[in-house]
């Protein structure tokens, strides 16, 4: 072997040459005995909480507040209409106020948003996606779709669903902490569930007055 | 001892032509966004597009114009802030898409064209201006210092700069009008903006 070759054994030895570098040494080494003799790290486990409706749940990227929810087909009726195997709307009011520096679409055509996510009996939603097909405003039925920086706003979220019977009186909904993030492979934004749920069991409320839509005598 | 010398000197070098190359790269290669700030009442280029805000207002409701019948006028949880303005192209007729027309806001807040009042930017063509407007929700307290932010986004001919405009409304937060009528928009004759 040529000599001032860098071998393992040189490498040892320099690691090894002198009593402070044998004491940094130990000590790394020991690291996992010390962590493991403490409990080890533990497992993060995602903590639920129970919220009573009407009250600010901080998602993350935006303050939702839950208030009730109804089941009509008296709004948005061509969409109703034309959505396979949908009978009634379930609506969802909640308000929203996004706190990140750009806006949010509420009912994104993307990977499923658990922002407020509805429990129903399986097969009751028409998708199997969580987040809303449409959002409109509770003040004066216009799209509300978008929840804007800063901007807080009270909106109906809509699922078609294939069953308005099976919809309890008191809807239990889960609420999950997440991310608004960009990602550079989809090139879109996209949600990511973090972990942190709220429960939250909803009371049956009236169709807002403003979403209401008259049949069209035709 | 020299071998040694040698490889910390190769180390060093390689680490040295890493920062170089990042440097070189950021900053005086030409390409990724520059922008061109204008001002109300000027021209502003962002290629292929030139812009020319003629004025800003702020406003409690709006009245969506062009339908068969009129609705009650809009209203919004925020502000709405209506901008006028017209643009033609360089080369060949094109929409401003929605996505890069934003107002910012100066903590960097941005508001995209709302997707309520029915425009969302129209198509112009070569030094064919057609004048039209915007209508943005914003939220109350961003009304002063909003920016317009007009940028194509398009990629012309790979990694070359592109520009975008910027444009400083200068929104009085205590002038806000109760209704604006939002306008159609206009094909305007040759020197009008």
């Amino acid at each position: 072997m040529e000599a001032g070759a860098i071998t393992v054994r040189t490498v040892l030895a320099l690691l090894l040459a002198t009593w402070p570098r044998r004491l940094v040494l130990g000590g790394l080494l020991l690291v996992p005995v010390v962590v493991g003799a403490l409990g080890g790290f533990g497992t993060a486990e995602p903590r639920t909480f129970d919220v009573a409706p009407g009250q600010d749940v901080d998602l993350g990227p935006m303050v939702v507040r839950p208030i009730a929810f109804f089941v009509s087909d008296e709004t948005q009726r061509t969409t109703l209409e034309i959505t396979d195997g949908a009978e009634a709307w379930l609506g969802v009011v909640v308000e929203v106020e996004n706190h990140t520096e750009e806006a949010i679409t509420l009912t994104f055509p993307g990977p499923a948003s658990d922002a407020l996510a509805p429990q129903l009996p399986a097969g009751t939603l028409v998708t199997g996606a969580s987040v809303a097909k449409e959002a409109y405003r509770v003040d004066d039925g216009t799209m509300g779709s978008v929840a804007l920086p800063g901007v807080r706003t009270q909106v109906a979220l809509l699922w078609p669903i294939t069953d308005a019977d099976a919809v309890p009186d008191v809807l239990p909904a889960s609420m999950t902490e997440s991310l608004w993030t960009f990602g550079p492979m989809s090139n879109e934004h996209q949600w990511m569930s973090l972990g942190d749920v709220w429960h939250v069991e909803l009371p049956r409320t009236e169709l807002p007055p403003a979403l209401f839509e008259p049949e069209e005598d035709l | 001892m020299r071998r040694r010398w040698m490889i910390v000197g190769l180390a060093a070098l390689a680490v040295v032509l890493g920062i170089a190359t990042n440097v070189a790269d950021a900053r005086l290669l030409p390409y990724g966004p520059t922008s061109s700030t204008g001002a109300i009442g000027e021209d502003a280029g962002a290629y292929p597009f030139t812009v020319h805000v003629s004025q800003a207002q702020a406003a409690h409701t709006v009245l969506v114009c062009c339908r068969f019948e009129t609705p009650p006028p809009t209203g919004t949880d925020g502000v709405w802030v209506v901008v006028t303005l017209s643009y033609a192209t360089a080369d060949r007729p094109r929409g401003a898409s929605g996505t890069g027309l934003v107002l910012r806001s100066a903590d960097g807040r941005e508001f995209p064209v709302s997707n309520r009042t029915g425009s969302g930017g129209w198509l112009a063509g070569p030094d064919i201006w057609v004048r039209g407007d915007l209508a943005f929700e914003v939220a109350p307290d961003a009304l002063e210092g909003l920016t317009l932010v007009f940028d194509p986004g398009i990629q012309l001919y790979g990694p070359m700069p592109t520009q975008y405009a910027r444009i400083p409304l200068d929104l009085d937060p205590g002038a806000v009008l109760d209704v604006i009528e939002l306008s159609e928009e206009q094909i305007l004759g040759a020197g009008e903006r």
